[in-house]
């Protein structure tokens, strides 16, 4: 049984955990929406002034223009803000998930390691440095501080 | 293929794993990896050791959870031929060392599987676990016979469900204790394909969809109006649709036409109940799924039905209707990603209440194709609108809908009732979907299928017993709303009239007897469950002469049995003498109530009385073949119209004068029925394929003096019935009698003459008496011979 269940964890086991780390990247792909935004990332948006003037003078033309290229703006932005954001989010993601995938062999040693490391009684130090903080000069009198007569 | 069962198996062991592993013992792990992570905080902080054995626990119990949420949660079976590399885990793992049968079907009954198919067909746990301890149903038996469904039914696994089947299987009358239930083996194994369904719908839908994200609408329009006068189709449900082939067909034409450069609109066409909508939800469903390999200008489009009814109260006005309308049209083009549905689209193609007809703005947008659109549409409104208005028909790419077959109908009610389920907070037997198909189809006309089926399940649900519904239910809901007569008989004082009916009926009709008991023994073999369920109750020609009681006799029936003269359906068919006579025959009801089929249709449990049927048109007893032969008709509007549940009753007086001469010449009428009809054939009367469709051809003989004496008797009672009102009762001395059948006696005229004399003694001397003050509440009038005398002799 222990045989088998090596046997399945680092290969059918790996396997299947990184494909839901996979589907997961997928999903995020998914919610912020990023094959859709890079093929609109200059489109309208909303399709606020998007439609085509018919039969209109050269000004409304023109503000047309105007009023869809700020409408164009608009969405690159917004658009740009999601699209890095959700790049940032899936790269986090990804590294997670490598990491995870790192773990994953490690993991079943994991116990007997621990064990080990109870029984040896081994713990880890950690120098906590406080940093001093300088202040301004007081003048102490009487064990009480008086602001100096020139900085009142 | 290895029948034995191996207890130290691999798969064996990791099932008897995923056994313990039950939900609770899962949350309790969770609960102790956390509980585990503050201790573990805690004794780093402390600086203690033991940290490090909270960490290996933590450790060890993530192990098992991943190994259980990635392996051994879905065991996947070996398919090596072997019971522990087939069976289903949940199953595998609850199996002691060596279990016996009764291990074997508990094991069997904890899976859902199991469960499903023993409470769905209505077993019961104890009957089948009886059944599992047959001598048949050993443990090797029954292995054997599971593998062998297993592969019979192509399924993943050996389930709970293929084990419930291969125990019954192995019972030697198997199907005798599944006719006990109303049930064959097919049925059975149609259960295992619906548990099997549920599952893979519940995988459907817990795999995240991609629905295209948060920004998915950026690029999209806003519709501020259309959101206002218009519903968004849910995308969330998973429905059968797409699973049904017509369906996917008609699913696939949609998005190859509304994604093409031509015009992009489509009409579904077919009648009420066929599914036009579910087509439409399935469609909002795929198209919404990035999953689907759908064309990118139709990806994440949203189905929005326009309610016509809001539309028109919002804007009364014409002009401002369409005002309105044109404006919805624009909104949804310039939004891009709208796919508009008129669902009744006739609404908006006709000037009636709650209707307008916008054809005028509707043809050019739909002739342009831009603005993708679909219309559902019935097929008669849809013929009625293109002979109005032929270019709407040439711009439409139509795609019909056609009624649902039985495997069709099945599937969408085993998905609608778990929706009837929640609602109505009961449980239906398989049992019930079956008898349900089929009453549906002979007694709702106005939805095809499956809605037909579906309706009908539905309004069984209040006829739930204990909140089950069996097809018990069903029939009574049939029963309850359309007032007939399905279930077999089975209370104490129905089964006691059907047994009398010979004698009920002639209290109150004198004579020919051959025919009160054939119309009799006809109800009774319907009511018992005897007959022929595809043909009329019975169908009778009466034959002699006038006056002798052939419709007496039908009303009588429907006085006794149909609870009513009420209840019968009459038709003179000496009204039926032309050539255009068959279609007011046939007619709609809203056309002509009073129509052959719309009668029925109404009361589909009843006596059918064609009087005179030697006057109607040949065409019109064309017709009326396939009524006597198969009991259906089809009405104007194509519908089936079914006489399953009638008694058909013809009369006529075609051959009297040969049975006079018979009578006359010594012949025993009874026996000379087939003279009587050769003769009616020689002579062009009838035709031989007509006669030959009636169950009897019953002689009436003309009445002797003996049955009028009696029936003068009954004229009296119906005399002194009209006169009970008043407390005035007639007596009618021996004497009397015997004179009033002597005056009332004509062998060529049947009792019509007696009862005219006896108006015109009995009724207008009583009449006389009451008028003179001879006569007061509580008396008796004595009619004796004189005043029979004196008032004939007048």
């Amino acid at each position: 049984m222990l045989m088998a269940f090596i046997s399945w964890w680092y290969s059918k086991g790996w396997l299947a955990r990184a494909v839901t780390i996979l589907d997961s990247l997928e999903k995020s792909i998914d919610y912020f929406s990023l094959p859709l935004l890079i093929k609109t990332w200059f489109a309208p948006f909303r399709q606020i002034d998007a439609g085509r003037l018919v039969n209109g003078s050269i000004e409304q033309r023109f503000r047309k223009l105007v009023d869809r290229t700020f409408s164009r703006i608009i969405g690159a932005i917004l658009r740009t803000v999601v699209m890095l954001a959700g790049v940032f989010y899936i790269a986090l993601r990804a590294l997670l998930g490598l990491l995870m995938l790192v773990f994953w062999a490690a993991l079943p040693i994991l116990p007997i390691v621990f064990v080990i490391l109870t029984f040896s009684g081994w713990m880890p130090h950690f120098n906590l440095k406080i940093p001093e903080i300088k202040i301004p000069e007081i003048i102490k009198m009487n064990n009480k501080t008086q602001i100096p007569r020139g900085q009142r | 293929m290895n029948q034995d069962f191996n207890y130290n198996h691999l798969r064996a062991k990791k099932s008897r794993i995923t056994v313990v592993m039950t939900p609770m013992v899962r949350k309790m792990m969770n609960l102790g990896r956390f509980l585990l992570a503050i201790l573990t905080i805690y004794l780093l902080l402390v600086g203690s050791s033991l940290m490090w054995a909270c960490l290996a626990a933590i450790s060890a119990l993530t192990i098992l959870l991943w190994w259980w949420k990635l392996e051994l949660h879905r065991l996947a079976p070996l398919n090596d031929g072997t019971v522990e590399g087939n069976l289903a885990s949940n199953i595998l793992g609850r199996l002691p060392r060596n279990p016996n049968s009764v291990d074997i079907a508990e094991a069997a009954l904890k899976a859902s599987g199991g469960m499903f198919i023993v409470s769905r067909f209505g077993f019961g746990q104890e009957v089948f676990k009886n059944l599992a301890e047959i001598p048949q149903n050993s443990p090797k038996d029954i292995w054997r016979s599971a593998l062998e469904m297993q592969r019979k039914l192509n399924t993943k696994t050996i389930s709970g469900s293929v084990l419930v089947l291969a125990i019954i299987r192995n019972f030697p009358a198997h199907e005798k204790f599944l006719a006990h239930f109303n049930l064959d083996f097919r049925d059975l194994t149609e259960g295992v394909v619906w548990h099997d369904h549920i599952f893979s719908l519940i995988d459907k839908i817990s795999q995240p969809k991609q629905t295209g994200g948060i920004a998915r609408d950026w690029s999209f329009g806003w519709t501020p109006t259309l959101n206002q006068f218009g519903r968004q189709v849910n995308t969330n449900s998973i429905r059968v649709a797409s699973e049904l082939p017509q369906y996917r067909e008609i699913i696939a034409k949609m998005i190859d036409k509304l994604s093409s450069n031509g015009q992009k609109n489509i009409a579904l066409i077919g009648a009420d109940g066929v599914g036009k909508t579910t087509v439409v939800e399935s469609f909002a469903s795929q198209i919404m799924d990035g999953r689907n390999n759908i064309p990118s200008e139709l990806r994440y489009n949203q189905v929005v039905i326009l309610d016509a009814s809001a539309l028109i109260s919002a804007a009364p006005g014409r002009g401002e209707l369409e005002q309105l309308v044109n404006y919805i049209f624009v909104e949804a083009y310039s939004a891009k990603n709208i796919v508009l549905c008129l669902d009744n689209a006739h609404l908006f193609f006709e000037d009636a209440i709650g209707s307008a007809d916008l054809s005028n703005l509707l043809l050019p947008i739909l002739e342009a194709g831009r603005l993708k659109m679909i219309l559902a549409i019935d097929q008669q409104a849809f013929l009625q609108i293109s002979a109005r208005n032929s270019s709407l028909a040439n711009t439409l790419n139509t795609l019909q809908v056609v009624p649902a077959n039985f495997e069709e109908t099945l599937s969408v009610m085993q998905d609608e009732i778990t929706i009837l389920e929640q609602k109505y907070n009961v449980f239906y037997f398989y049992q019930a979907l079956k008898t349900a198909y089929e009453l549906s189809s002979r007694y709702i006309f106005n939805l095809e299928m499956p809605g037909r089926a579906v309706k009908l399940l539905e309004m069984s649900a209040a006829f739930a017993d204990n909140g089950l519904v069996s097809s018990a239910s069903v029939e009574q809901a049939i029963e309850k709303s359309m007032n007939v007569k399905i279930s077999t008989a089975h209370q104490e004082d129905e089964k006691s009239k059907l047994l009398n009916l010979e004698s009920l009926i002639h209290r109150r009709m004198i004579g020919q007897a051959p025919a009160v008991s054939a119309v009799a023994n006809a109800l009774r073999r319907a009511r018992a469950g005897v007959r022929n369920r595809d043909r009329p109750i019975g169908t009778f020609l009466f034959l002699g002469p006038t006056g002798v009681g052939k419709t007496e006799l039908a009303r009588t029936l429907a006085d006794v049995y149909f609870e009513g003269e009420d209840n019968m359906i009459r038709l003179d068919l000496n009204e039926y003498v032309g050539l255009n006579d068959v279609e007011r025959l046939i007619a709609d009801g809203a056309d002509n109530p009073t129509s052959l089929t719309a009668q029925v249709m109404k009361k589909p449990f009843s006596v059918i009385l064609l009087d005179e049927i030697e006057k109607a048109h040949p065409n019109v007893l064309t017709a009326l073949l396939q009524v006597l032969d198969e009991g259906i008709l089809r009405d104007t509007k194509n519908r089936e119209v079914s006489f399953r549940d009638s008694i058909i009753i013809a009369t006529s007086n075609a051959g009297s004068e040969r049975i006079r001469e018979l009578i006359n010449r010594g012949y025993d009428i009874e026996k000379s029925e087939q003279i009587i009809v050769d003769d009616l054939i020689s002579s062009n009367q009838f035709r031989p394929e007509f006669l030959n469709r009636f169950d009897e051809v019953t002689i009436f003989t003309p009445l002797k003096k003996s049955e009028l004496l009696q029936i003068v008797d009954l004229i009296i009672l119906g005399v002194n019935k009209t006169l009970a009102n008043q407390k005035v009762v007639v007596k009618i001395t021996d004497e009397a009698k015997m004179l009033l059948t002597e005056a009332g006696y004509d062998p060529r005229l049947g009792a019509r003459p007696m009862r005219r004399v006896v108006q015109r003694v009995v009724e207008n001397t009583v009449a006389r008496k009451m008028l003179a003050g001879e006569v007061a509440a509580g008396s008796e009038i004595l009619i004796t011979a004189e005043t029979i005398q004196s008032t004939i002799g007048r």
